[in-house]
């Protein structure tokens, strides 16, 4: 397997606009075994209190010649399945101390791994590839000193590349797409149909909500053919997130937090086993 | 941090992904022990928090090693995902890995 190469793309491209589609097209030749996306924003002047950055990364696309969405999740989603499958998350920094950066990073794998010369993406192939990341800045805070500082939004990507003189002829790519969202009701079965225009390799679940314990608005998930005639998964939430959960070699966020006695904060993680405060900085009363 | 005080944080009740948490100071001669004081605000803390990813689940079709198991178009054309509801208010999302040949 030949070594990869790290090629630069965009680097913290600042950008004026709180709210936007940040559009970057790729080159139109190489061989990438995936992409990196970091994104970085400034918080503001007094503090930003409970404001995740995952927030306001509303989607990240990947856009083949001009329409064809070959991936669309969200950043919230999208840490999630980078978590799951590197086993640890990727780089984040949450912090809501007045003027620190927050940045996180995303993966978008055009293979099984990095490295894989069977499935990949050949730019070559097409006549556009363009990166899309949908943003903005008010859905982590109100914009200004006690949330996101106006026009700090910081997009960079870096592409895992095989050498010019190595590229190898891919098979296939691996996409990754939201194909239903919804906000859940009280009762009843939510039942969707899964896209078949292409070969399905995994499935992601998602139940994204505030201060409810997992497996409370979702209860059951069940996957089946033929209106369920026959079904090759149905089992409780609770069976399949620990699941999902145990594989991980790191279950643990770290997150810098302007705190007042009695407050709460909203993460990523659930089912919150401990919290450990490693460093405290406080002005003490005289 | 001046000599005599003390901060306390920790965790209280966590429900999900929500985490209440403390934080408190302790004030005192250090001949007499501390002793109990305000609650504190404006106090800069690195935690840790260690759980589960929240509101994530997922199910793997293939064997990437293999190849087997992918669900092919014709048979996922009747393939459906089914969520039970027991609360409202929850983001619900699928999302899907696909093979796309070239």
């Amino acid at each position: 397997m030949p070594k990869l190469e790290r090629v630069v793309i965009v680097n913290r491209d600042t950008q004026t606009s709180d709210l936007a589609v940040y559009k970057k097209d790729l080159p139109t030749a190489g061989c990438f075994s995936a992409l990196d996306i970091g994104v970085r924003v400034t918080n503001g002047g007094t503090s930003n209190v409970n404001g995740d950055i995952l927030n306001g990364i509303k989607h990240i696309g990947l856009v083949f010649n001009g329409n064809q969405y070959r991936v669309w999740v969200t950043g919230q989603e999208l840490f999630r399945i980078n978590w799951y499958k590197q086993g640890q998350p990727m780089p984040y920094n949450f912090s809501e101390i007045l003027s620190e950066v927050q940045e996180v990073w995303f993966r978008i794998p055009f293979g099984r791994f990095l490295g894989d010369t069977v499935y990949g993406l050949d730019l070559s192939r097409f006549n556009n590839v363009q990166v899309q990341i949908d943003y903005g800045l008010a859905s982590i805070n109100a914009v200004g000193a006690t949330g996101p500082l106006t026009g700090t939004f910081a997009p960079t990507i870096i592409g895992h590349a095989f050498p010019a003189a190595q590229r190898p002829s891919f098979r296939s790519m691996i996409g990754l797409r939201e194909f239903y969202t919804a906000t859940s009701v009280a009762s009843g079965e939510n039942v969707q149909s899964f896209p078949s225009q292409n070969p399905l390799a995994n499935y992601y679940g998602f139940c994204l909500v505030n201060n409810v314990a997992e497996g409370t608005d979702v209860t059951d998930v069940r996957i089946g053919f033929d209106m369920f005639a026959r079904t090759v998964l149905n089992d409780k939430w609770y069976n399949l997130q620990t699941y999902a959960n145990a594989v991980l070699d790191e279950r643990t966020v770290i997150v810098k937090i302007l705190l007042a006695d009695a407050q709460t904060r909203d993460l990523p993680v659930s089912n919150i086993k401990c919290a450990v405060a490693n460093e405290v900085t406080w002005t003490v009363p005289t | 941090m001046a000599a005599g005080y003390i901060a306390i944080v920790g965790m209280g009740a966590c429900t999900g992904n929500r985490a209440i948490l403390h934080g408190a100071s302790s004030a005192g001669a250090a001949a007499a022990g501390f002793v109990p004081s305000l609650a504190i605000t404006g106090c800069t803390v690195q935690y840790q928090f260690t759980g589960d990813i929240g509101g994530f689940i997922t199910y793997p079709f293939w064997d990437p090693d293999t190849g087997i198991g992918l669900v092919m178009p014709n048979d996922a054309k009747t393939l459906q995902v089914g969520m039970t509801q027991g609360g409202a208010s929850a983001t619900l999302a699928h999302v899907i890995e696909e093979i796309y040949d070239y």
